[in-house]
């Protein structure tokens, strides 16, 4: 079986079937990456996908071999989501606070494309939510996306140190959050 | 409300360990872990993934040959970029200043005279001017491209002396073995050694001159007049006094030097190279 890097350098010679491969190996893991990231919106999360594979595709000329395919196409996930919860942050600014309009500024959440999820899992779903971007990205790629320290400092371009650290953290104020909510009892 | 821990919590635990450090931190933090794990992904549709497939098909880049892919390949491609905009004029001048030396060599020479053969001496004129050159022709273009690429001013200055260097030595070395073809009386590794080195010390002497001045006329004029008194004395020197033999360079053409002249050449190329960021520097000052 090829690996995904021998796929990419196939795909920048055009092999469509190298295309299809790599595709379906990742668009389904993807997809549930980036649902994490915004707090659950599924119609959403299949756009941003969408959207990284085409920046992946324009962009294939630019990968150099042997560099980890995952980790280069995770970066670009990375980046999407966070260019769209800047929006949203720039969106929310614009509304006057007086108003008292409501926006959640990370997920856009829409109705119908926001699956119905028990309390308990809502509970988790708020907490992960309350992270800070930084610190949720580096909880999700860790502990559902499974990926190594390494691949994650790789992914996002920073020290291993510094993902530690994100985690750390970003453990510490989810155990505080599901306490609070009733999730989680020591 | 019950704490869940995950289960196939093993591989879970070794990820908190790496993360964490100490087993009570690990403890204390998988059911939390545990509780992140109940929140499960909706399965993705394969017609999704079918449709997101035909749509990236239209984005592919197109097929390319075995040679494209060479071509593509960073410095040939950097050396094709700059083989359309190095100065026509050089290429033009070196080919008719070859020819000239053919035609002259093949007409007048001598096998019994010690002197230059005609191609002998146009062969490091030439070199000088097409590598004094380099650094003169396009300058705005080299800048736009570095501003433009992530290819620094230094690598394109190499590719363009390779480029240059590389054209006049094969014109001078084709010149060379059809001398040696159609005059029986002229050995082609005496001929090809009593231009060769005098042209790489000269081509790597008219660059750094010209990076250096940021004169490509000083750069070749110079060239030619240290050549020029060489091949006049030279042929003077048995009954030369000193001043002609001073005047004469005696090792450009002479073979103990050769070494000497092909690491001068080198350290030339490479100072020059080297120089090329402060040089500009300093003329953006002066502007």
């Amino acid at each position: 079986m090829q690996t995904d890097e021998e796929l990419a350098v196939s795909i920048q010679q055009g092999n469509q079937s190298a295309l299809t491969e790599l595709v379906n190996r990742h668009h389904s893991r993807l997809i549930g990456y980036l649902y994490r990231l915004t707090g659950g919106n599924r119609g959403l999360a299949e756009d941003m996908a969408q959207e990284t594979f085409l920046r992946v595709i324009r962009a294939i000329e630019q990968y150099r071999y042997p560099r980890t395919f995952k980790t280069w196409l995770y970066a670009i996930a990375t980046n999407i989501a966070r260019d769209h919860f800047k929006r949203a942050e720039m969106r929310y600014s614009m509304i006057d606070v007086d108003s008292n309009e409501y926006i959640n500024l990370s997920t856009d959440h829409q109705p119908e494309t926001t699956l119905i999820v028990d309390a308990e899992t809502q509970g988790v779903i708020n907490a992960l939510m309350s992270l800070s971007e930084h610190q949720r990205v580096v909880v999700v790629l860790r502990y559902y996306e499974g990926l190594a320290l390494q691949d994650i400092a790789t992914t996002l371009d920073i020290p291993v140190g510094t993902v530690k650290s994100r985690l750390s953290l970003g453990l510490k104020k989810l155990k505080e959050k599901l306490e609070r909510s009733g999730v989680y009892e020591k | 409300m019950k704490n869940n821990v995950p289960a196939g919590n093993d591989k879970l635990k070794t990820l908190l360990e790496e993360d964490l450090g100490s087993s009570d931190a690990v403890d204390e933090y998988l059911p939390i872990i545990g509780k992140l794990q109940q929140w499960s992904t909706p399965s993705s549709a394969q017609a999704i993934t079918d449709t997101l497939i035909t749509q990236l098909a239209h984005e592919l880049p197109a097929k390319q040959s075995h040679l494209e892919r060479v071509l593509e390949i960073y410095p040939i491609a950097i050396l094709r970029s700059q083989l359309m905009i190095v100065k026509r004029e050089i290429w033009i001048a070196s080919i008719l200043l070859t020819l000239i030396g053919l035609l002259v060599t093949m007409a007048i020479y001598d096998s019994t005279s010690n002197d230059l053969t005609p191609i002998a001496i146009l062969a490091p004129i030439i070199g000088a001017i097409g590598t004094g050159l380099i650094y003169d022709s396009g300058l705005e273009r080299i800048l736009e491209l570095e501003s433009t690429t992530r290819t620094s001013k230094q690598m394109i200055l190499l590719a363009r002396l390779t480029l240059v260097y590389g054209f006049n030595l094969s014109l001078s070395l084709l010149t060379s073995v059809l001398l040696s073809l159609i005059q029986s009386d002229i050995s082609l590794l005496p001929l090809i050694s009593s231009w060769f080195i005098p042209m790489t010390f000269l081509s790597a002497f008219a660059f750094f001159i010209s990076i250096i001045s940021g004169d490509a006329f000083l750069a070749w004029s110079l060239n030619i007049g240290i050549w020029t008194l060489h091949v006049v004395f030279n042929g003077q020197i048995s009954n030369a006094n000193p001043l002609t033999q001073y005047l004469s360079l005696q090792g450009l053409s002479t073979p103990q030097f050769h070494p000497l002249l092909l690491m001068m050449a080198m350290v030339l190329i490479g100072v020059a190279v080297w120089f090329t960021e402060q040089v500009e520097h300093g003329r953006g000052n002066v502007a």
